[in-house]
């Protein structure tokens, strides 16, 4: 079993006896365990729910655009909709009149539902640390799978948290039923 | 409502199809409110155009706008009172979040203000610099305004994806120049930083300006010339001269309606007064002179980015130095604005003799301009709403500071 | 016009005008004799007018600049806090005038009452409809209220949000993020708090606290209250 806190370990499945594939078979039957297939599923096609609140957004939409094309991570389709979204991408500054809205929408989202805070904004406040009206940091209203320092951070940074989410997607057991990540947002 | 017609058959070319006549402009349905029960809908705070947080609260009547009052206050981030706490030179960290879009036309007035405080003038090297700096600005600026313009009239992500293609080049200039592609923090009190000029700077900049006029080109035949967007934008939330000056609008929003205001010629700044350049105007008031002003703005800032490349070969190299300590005389006040994409950005400080300001105050005109939104939306329907919020070109950093 | 003009105009209106100059900024120095040691000081040119105006003749000033000297837009309130005043400071421009590159700047001080939501300054918005925002705002943030502005309400801060927090005596509390915005339970379980109920009460009849007879706050260098009051 490999180590869940090593970056880039994907392997979730434990051993399990080898099924035996005949030989002019073996290129098209694959055999699988089925979390890794729910999982494969899952972490291939996250849409995000572009909750852009402020400068952190830009570099979502950029993100989304052709030169860091995050289409090849199957998180092209950014819905509107918190109904048909899977990961809840908070980009910019919470402040506490938009909070509400936030955990609403939050609440609004269909499990398995996932949360990335874009941002030092959403980490912890950032530049606005000590402002009457900012909410320092998302972790203290919604719980956070990813999160991404940066002002505003890289395309590429942000990228690596899709990664890095997709990372955690593949440890998680949705079949077999054990809650092996820590936050709160995955469903068993 | 007209039959849209495939002009020269199929397979005809869109570019040498003779420009689409137009019928005569819609107009806006009569209001009348005694006329059924009026529905007030909540629009926002979260909603999928990408301006940000905003909240409109229509008053509908079916679907015609009766009302709309805009609620703001969900980016409120206290940057006043925060740049109180902040020294002249940090602050202006804070003020490249206002209008993320285009950060250095902040950087700029916060800068000048601060230069005016202290009475010092930065070399004519730095000032062409910053000019550049400010002018590639607006063009990232407008190029997004125009894409997500296109998206708001529901081109979906066609204009959005050229638009931040085309931006991503002139990002790429600064982050050569100061290490940042959106935030960048780069001027300072009588120079810049970092003051060495990267190495290639003018290829980038000539390749981008050489691509610029095939790129309006394509916006124009994508957008301009077809017949959907300009059912969409011609006649659609006219705002007269007169409603715009006494609502106290400037930008595009202004010189769409024909008031030929800039700030750049009526209160120069920097090299502005040496350089050549038109102010863009429209007479007729709708979307669509507020969207053709801006691609022309594109062009005439290619124009003094062009200028600013020559005369970087011509003035003295010296780049200034920064004072040691920036802490201005108690009692100096002094307001300064200067033309940002979205109108006229101005900054007030005023001085306590310690190295914190007393007061910033930020004049944003996206603040100001949406306040003739009401105006201009009232009995059209909730599509066209978007399609004049859209033209008006807000940045949500902006008005909530 | 002239800044000269304009200020002669304000002054024969009965305000002091003064014309403000400074030095001439901007020149792109192509001359390449000059050197640092031997550089001479910029020319000062006029670049603007500034009138100190009582509140009470705000609304007079404002129309005899739009009416009489031409200034159609009204570029910029700003509020600021000088202790025991609140300093207006109102930049005019006149858009189509090459010839008076600088603001005509009007100047109005209130002296603080002990109200909380601050004194009564006439508003703008029937000179000048672009006031409206910006008047809303300093209201929000710094707390001046004003005579004649169709709804004064905050526009920056939340319903509820208590206090003006520009200014220099705010006590920063952190608020409540106020949940029963987005129809959400509060701590305690209830959907609005009598606290909540209380304040969004008073928040929404704020605006009607400014009667249309409510007397303007006076300028600071007078005494025994304010002068004639405008209409």
């Amino acid at each position: 079993m490999s180590d869940p806190t090593e970056v880039g370990t994907d392997s979730p499945a434990p051993a399990r006896p080898p099924v035996a594939v005949p030989e002019e078979l073996s290129r098209n039957i694959l055999i699988a365990p089925l979390d890794a297939l729910v999982n494969w599923a899952r972490k291939n096609s996250l849409w995000p729910f572009g909750f852009g609140l402020s400068c952190c957004f830009i570099e979502f939409i950029s993100m989304a655009a052709g030169r860091f094309d995050v289409a090849r991570f199957g998180s092209e389709v950014i819905r509107p909709s918190p109904r048909q979204a899977d990961v809840m991408i908070v980009a910019g500054t919470l402040t506490k009149k938009m909070a509400p809205a936030v955990v609403r929408l939050y609440h609004q989202m269909a499990e398995p539902r996932y949360v990335i805070a874009q941002g030092n904004c959403t980490v912890s406040g950032g530049i606005f640390t000590g402002a009457y009206s900012v909410v320092e940091g998302i972790d203290s209203i919604i719980p956070v799978d990813v999160y991404v320092p940066g002002c505003p951070p890289r395309p590429d940074a942000l990228i690596f948290s899709i990664m890095q989410l997709q990372r955690k997607i593949a440890r998680d057991r949705p079949v077999s039923g054990r809650r092996r990540t820590k936050a709160g947002a995955v469903a068993g | 409502m007209r039959l849209l017609r495939f002009r020269g058959g199929g397979g005809g070319d869109v570019a040498t199809a003779p420009a689409p006549i137009d019928d005569e402009p819609r107009r806006p349905a009569p209001v009348q409110p005694g006329k059924s029960a009026l529905v007030k809908v909540n629009f926002g705070p979260h909603h999928p155009s990408t301006h940000g947080v905003l909240h409109l609260f229509l008053t509908l009547d079916g679907e015609i706008v009766v009302d709309c009052e805009v609620v703001f206050g969900y980016l409120h981030r206290a940057i006043e009172k925060l740049a109180e706490q902040r020294t002249y030179v940090g602050g202006q960290a804070l003020c490249d979040r206002l209008d993320y879009v285009s950060a250095m036309t902040n950087n700029h007035a916060w800068m000048l203000t601060v230069e005016r405080l202290l009475d010092i003038e930065p070399p004519p090297r730095v000032q062409v610099v910053r000019v550049m700096m400010d002018e590639l600005s607006r063009i990232a600026s407008h190029w997004i305004g125009t894409g997500v313009y296109g998206q708001d009239v529901g081109v979906l992500v066609t204009s959005v994806m050229w638009a931040f293609n085309w931006r991503e080049e002139i990002l790429d200039v600064f982050d050569d120049f100061c290490g940042q592609r959106m935030t960048y923090n780069y001027y300072r009190p009588g120079t810049v930083y970092p003051q060495r000029l990267p190495d290639d700077y003018e290829r980038k900049i000539r390749a981008i300006c050489d691509r610029t006029p095939g790129r309006v080109e394509q916006m124009h035949r994508f957008l301009t010339r077809n017949q959907i967007f300009r059912l969409r934008a011609v006649g659609v939330g006219v705002l007269s001269a007169d409603d715009a000056l006494s609502l106290s609008c400037t930008g595009p929003t202004l010189r769409g309606s024909g008031v030929a205001y800039d700030v750049r010629r009526a209160r120069p700044y920097a090299i502005y007064s040496d350089l050549d350049f038109d102010v863009i105007t429209r007479d007729a008031g709708d979307c669509m002179a507020r969207y053709e002003v801006r691609l022309d703005e594109i062009l005439q800032s290619r124009r003094i980015v062009l200028q600013c490349l020559d005369l970087l070969k011509e003035v003295s190299p010296d780049m200034g130095r920064e004072p040691k300590q920036v802490k201005p005389a108690a009692g100096r006040e002094a307001y300064v604005e200067v033309e940002g994409p979205k109108g006229a950005v101005g900054c007030y400080m005023k001085a306590n003799g310690t190295p914190n300001p007393e007061r910033m105050k930020w004049r944003s005109p996206s603040f100001i301009n949406l306040g003739a939104l009401p105006l201009m939306s009232r009995g059209w329907k909730i599509a066209d709403l978007i399609s004049i919020f859209g033209s008006i070109d807000i940045n949500m950093g902006e008005v909530d500071r | 016009m002239t800044p000269q003009a304009v200020a002669t105009a304000l002054r024969r209106l009965g305000m002091p005008a003064e014309v403000e100059s400074a030095p001439q900024r901007g020149r792109l120095h192509r001359d390449a004799d000059t050197d640092d040691a031997g550089a001479e000081a910029p020319a000062t040119a006029p670049v603007g007018v500034r009138c100190e105006v009582p509140p009470a003749q705000l609304l007079t000033a404002l129309r005899a600049a739009r009416d009489e000297l031409g200034f159609d837009l009204l570029s910029s309130i700003t509020a600021t806090d000088e202790g025991d005043h609140f300093a207006l400071l109102y930049h005019l421009v006149r858009v189509a005038d090459l010839e008076f590159n600088g603001f005509l700047l009007l100047v109005s001080r209130a002296l603080k009452d002990k109200h909380p939501d601050g004194p009564v300054v006439p508003s703008a918005v029937p000179v000048y409809s672009g006031a409206n925002l910006q008047e809303r705002e300093i209201f929000d943030l710094m707390g001046v209220r004003f005579r004649g502005h169709p709804k004064l309400t905050r526009v920056l801060t939340w319903t509820g949000f208590s206090g003006h927090p520009l200014r220099k005596d705010y006590e920063p509390v952190d608020e409540e993020i106020p949940w029963r915005l987005a129809g959400l339970r509060g701590p305690d379980g209830t959907l609005l708090s009598e606290e909540d109920a209380r304040r969004a009460e008073e928040e929404r009849d704020a605006w009607e606290l400014v009667d249309s007879d409510a007397s303007v706050a006076a300028a600071p260098h007078q005494q025994g209250g304010g002068g004639e009051e405008e209409r």
